[in-house]
């Protein structure tokens, strides 16, 4: 597995998915690839972070903070 | 009534010259008391001590040796009445009673007509001359008896309790 | 990677070339101090590390020595190692060039490489880089272990947190953390921006901003305030605890100096009553009377006698004058013609006293007015009395027999001495008990001269083992006392500043509610929808970063207790105990040593050795397991602070973890005390390794003399 993958799923393990946005461990993805195409906005947020950052292209802050509000506006 | 006794202890009596070491290194003329005997390193506190012990040394060892013609005799200027006073020594007790002691023993050995004496026949000098000479004589024996044992071991009487021994060995001579 | 063959040429003792080829697990290299054990490791250190400067010092003076001026020669060390089946030479060396006798001039050092792919092709390739390739800087830096005065890798707060970092997943995270705050950050502002909008909310919303940029600074201060108090604590706790050490001395040693004072009065006052002045007691107490009893008798005798015969010839001429005279003086005269008592005897009163009750008490007959023993006292009573007047008139025209009268105090000196007698008895037995008294004295004082050794002893020892004496350990009680008031001010500053910090957070807290509030009435929700996802991603990133951290802290604290357990043998029960603390724009992790729960501030250099050791081997075990890759420890007489069990747990420890180690050590040589002569001890037959060296001097050598210095090794 690819470091992103362990990375996400390091994030994903946090109480708040569980807590507040109420995801149930057995519903959270495993990969990045997955995550990106979860319906659920903060794991996909999430996703696209670790991808801009630990993906096969990192991209720079302005272009990683357009993707993430672009998504979220899209998703929210 | 007259006092013999009296009489007697208003004497000096002598010590031969030959123990002048003795009473130098063992006893302290004028007296010296407590630290400064210490100090001194004098067993007697003073020479009539020395003479007092020498003499009972001698009497009870019945070691008479008078004081040979020939000899010089030397003695420490204190009367016999003064022996044993020790008002001005706090430490010390008073023993003066011992002249009564050495008085009886004088008289007991010595030689004396008392009948003569008292008859006014013999001068009461002369019968304090021979208590006197006895005293010398015993003493002079208990010198020489002490001599004797500083030359057998010049440590001996280094230990506390060594004059006393030497009076203690000695019973019913 | 593993190092296989390491080479040395001219580098300080070593002359000419010199060569280790090492194997794959633990290589022991025995030298005894001084002949080339740290050098050997210093020139990897240099291989590592070193730079360009006094190059000249590190010059073998042997072969500076042999060289001729103007010629120069090489001084190299060079280390051959193998990584994934490949073969690199990594080579440092400089020029030396005699200028004069005992004097060179040096080039710039160069590095080489050379890499040797499976096939035995060699490339030249940049050295340095070859060698950071191989043997990452900061791996290298926690694999070599210096004697006990370079462990400066636990000095510097950020040192282990950048060891953490490098090793630990941890360092992938900080990314996130970071652009987490950056999104939020950006998300934050967008949406204030938006609410300032409404001009309704402006003045509120600016107030709130202020008190909010008020608090946090606040709270910054509170911050800093609370860990400087922290490392107040920590300081005046370690020197409680050093003192503690004394502290309990300085109690004990209290307890006994007012023992030992007890027992020298006592035995003060005993020996002032013991009285050896026995030759000044012959005539204080008498004792000269001791044999003094027969003369006495002697003496009472001798009185006695006369006094008889005196009174018999007075007898006899009062007869005689009394026949010529007649019954002029009427002399009482006794049945059987007795000698008659002395005229004062019985004295005066007892005459009166028996006159008055009629009765001789003497016999013990009754003496009636008027009868003849009655007449008979009384003449004698009267001729007494007579005789003690003089009476002027009386001519004695013949002269008395006896002119003076000795005998009457004689008769008393004999009399007041007969009492004494009973006392004279007693002195023996008096001398007796004053032996025995001053001898109980004396074993009463023997017996307390023992204790008082005992006691003294036992101070020695307490004094011995506080590095402190007397005179200091009162002052140690003194600052002590202080620092105790101290630490209960500081506790006090701490829980303090922690409640100011609690309220100061709840304030924000209810601020940021406040200024949220006014942001969710009046901002653009999608704004603040974004805004809330974006916190909470942060706050996802920044606990998660730290929960690695902890984790990896976790492992390494485990593994290095394990490491530690087995090291120490010599029952230590303390813990090695990892913390991770957030100073105020850094993380940093500190390492101590604790002992059931409280810390061990200054742990001997034995303990403090395993502890360091234990931490390298947990390091580069972690660092096999993260690389996937082992790598060389080299170290430099780690056992010198320890005992032999110590050393023989350790190198058993040593041989079966798996990445190569070279270990240096002094132990097992042994110097002929005669001869002078070096050899190996049988023991090391037993010390398990896979190979062993022996760095030695070539004998014969001046010590103060470098050109006979030349180091040998020996293959063993």
């Amino acid at each position: 597995m690819a470091r992103k993958d362990d990375i996400l799923k390091s994030f994903l393990t946090h109480e708040l998915l569980e807590n507040k946005y109420q995801l149930k461990k057995e519903e959270l993805p495993s990969t990045v690839r997955e995550a990106l195409n979860s319906d659920k906005p903060i794991i996909k947020a999430i996703a696209l972070i670790v991808e801009g950052l630990d993906g096969t292209s990192p991209v720079t802050d302005s272009v990683l903070r357009n993707q993430v509000t672009q998504f979220l506006n899209e998703a929210l | 009534m007259k006092n013999l006794f009296e009489k007697w202890k208003t004497r000096i009596p002598k010590y031969s010259e030959t123990h002048k070491d003795l009473f130098t290194s063992l006893s302290q003329k004028f007296g010296a008391e407590g630290e400064k005997k210490i100090n001194l390193g004098k067993h007697f506190s003073t020479n009539y001590e020395l003479y007092t012990y020498a003499f009972f040394l001698g009497l009870y060892n019945n070691e008479f040796a008078p004081i040979p013609d020939g000899e010089k005799k030397t003695d420490f200027s204190h009367h016999i009445q003064h022996w044993g006073s020790k008002t001005t020594v706090s430490t010390r007790k008073d023993f003066t009673n011992l002249q009564e002691n050495i008085f009886i023993a004088l008289l007991a050995k010595t030689d004396i007509d008392l009948v003569a004496l008292e008859k006014g026949d013999l001068d009461e000098d002369d019968a304090v001359k021979l208590l006197i000479k006895t005293m010398e004589s015993y003493t002079n024996g208990g010198l020489i008896l002490i001599k004797e044992k500083l030359e057998e071991n010049a440590n001996y009487f280094l230990q506390p309790t060594s004059f006393l021994n030497m009076i203690l060995e000695t019973e019913k001579v | 990677m593993i190092i296989r063959k390491i080479q040395i040429d001219n580098y300080l003792c070593y002359y000419d070339t010199n060569t280790f080829e090492l194997s794959e697990g633990l290589n022991i290299i025995l030298g005894e101090n001084g002949e080339g054990k740290t050098k050997f490791f210093e020139a990897i250190d240099w291989l590592f590390n070193g730079d360009n400067r006094e190059l000249d010092l590190l010059v073998s003076a042997k072969k500076l020595n042999e060289t001729e001026i103007g010629e120069s020669f090489r001084v190299r060390v060079s280390m051959t190692v193998e990584q994934y089946g490949e073969k690199s030479i990594i080579t440092k060396s400089f020029l030396a060039k005699k200028e004069k006798a005992n004097e060179c001039s040096t080039s710039s050092f160069m590095i080489e490489g050379i890499s040797e792919n499976s096939s035995g092709e060699r490339t030249q390739v940049d050295g340095q880089a070859l060698l950071d390739r191989i043997f990452p800087f900061q791996i290298r830096k926690y694999s070599m272990f210096k004697g006990e005065a370079e462990l400066n890798i636990f000095e510097s707060d950020s040192a282990l947190a950048n060891l953490i970092n490098l090793f630990s997943e941890a360092k992938h995270y900080d990314k996130y953390s970071e652009k987490g705050a950056f999104l939020r950050e950006k998300a934050e502002k967008a949406v204030e921006d938006s609410s300032k909008l409404d001009k309704k909310n402006e003045a509120l919303y600016r107030r709130l901003e202020g008190e909010i940029l008020q608090l946090e600074r606040e709270k910054e201060k509170y911050k800093v305030h609370l860990n400087a108090t922290e490392d107040e604590i920590k300081k005046i706790e370690e020197n409680l605890q050093d003192a503690e050490r004394h502290v309990s001395n300085a109690d004990a040693l209290e307890t006994l100096n007012k023992r030992i004072k007890e027992i020298e009065e006592r035995i003060s006052y005993l020996t002032g009553r013991i009285d050896e002045n026995y030759t000044t007691s012959l005539f204080d107490e008498n004792w000269i009377l001791v044999n003094f009893e027969p003369f006495h008798k002697e003496f009472a005798e001798k009185v006695s006698a006369h006094s008889k015969t005196r009174r018999e010839l007075q007898s006899e001429f009062d007869k005689q004058k009394g026949i010529k005279v007649g019954v002029k003086k009427a002399k009482a005269e006794l049945l059987n013609n007795a000698i008659p008592l002395p005229n004062n005897v019985p004295s005066k009163a007892v005459m009166e006293e028996m006159l008055n009750d009629e009765i001789c008490k003497v016999c013990n007959r009754e003496a009636k007015k008027g009868s003849e023993a009655y007449e008979f006292m009384m003449k004698r009573l009267k001729t007494y009395l007579e005789s003690q007047v003089t009476e002027e008139n009386e001519t004695d025209k013949d002269e008395p027999l006896f002119k003076y009268d000795y005998t009457n105090r004689l008769d008393n000196l004999s009399i007041s001495h007969e009492d004494n007698l009973k006392n004279l008895r007693l002195i023996r037995t008096k001398i007796k008990e004053l032996f025995e008294f001053n001898d109980d004295r004396k074993k009463d004082i023997e017996e307390l001269n023992e204790q008082l050794e005992t006691e003294k002893s036992e101070r020695e020892k307490i004094l011995g083992n506080s590095s402190i004496g007397a005179e200091k350990l009162s002052d140690v009680l003194k600052n002590y006392n202080a620092w105790q008031k101290d630490l209960k001010n500081r506790n006090q500053d701490q829980v303090d500043c922690t409640t100011k910090l609690k309220s100061l957070e709840s304030e924000l807290k209810a601020k940021k509610e406040e200024k949220d509030k006014i942001d969710t009435s009046s901002a653009n929700s999608f704004l603040i929808k974004t805004r809330n996802i974006l916190r909470d991603i942060e706050t996802i990133f920044i606990d998660t970063k730290e929960k690695k951290f902890d984790e990896f802290i976790e492992k390494l604290q485990t593994k290095s207790n394990n490491f530690f357990k087995t090291i120490n043998i010599d029952a230590f029960t303390g813990t090695i105990v990892f913390t991770r603390r957030n100073k105020v724009n850094r993380t940093i992790v500190e390492v101590e040593l604790q002992e059931d729960g409280r810390t061990f501030y200054k742990p001997n250099q034995s303990l403090l050795t395993s502890m360091h050791i234990s931490i390298l081997f947990a390091i580069s075990e972690l660092a096999s397991e993260i690389k996937e890759e082992n790598f060389p420890m080299i170290f430099d007489a780690p056992t010198s602070s320890f005992g032999e069990n110590k050393t023989a747990q350790f190198l058993n420890l040593i041989y079966e973890t798996e990445n190569q180690k070279i270990l240096l050590i002094k132990d097992f040589l042994h110097t002929d005390k005669a001869t002078k002569t070096l050899s190996i001890k049988k023991e090391f037959e037993n010390v398990r390794r896979d190979k062993a060296f022996w760095v030695k001097l070539e004998r014969p050598f001046d010590p103060n003399n470098l050109k006979t210095i030349n180091s040998q090794v020996i293959t063993l």
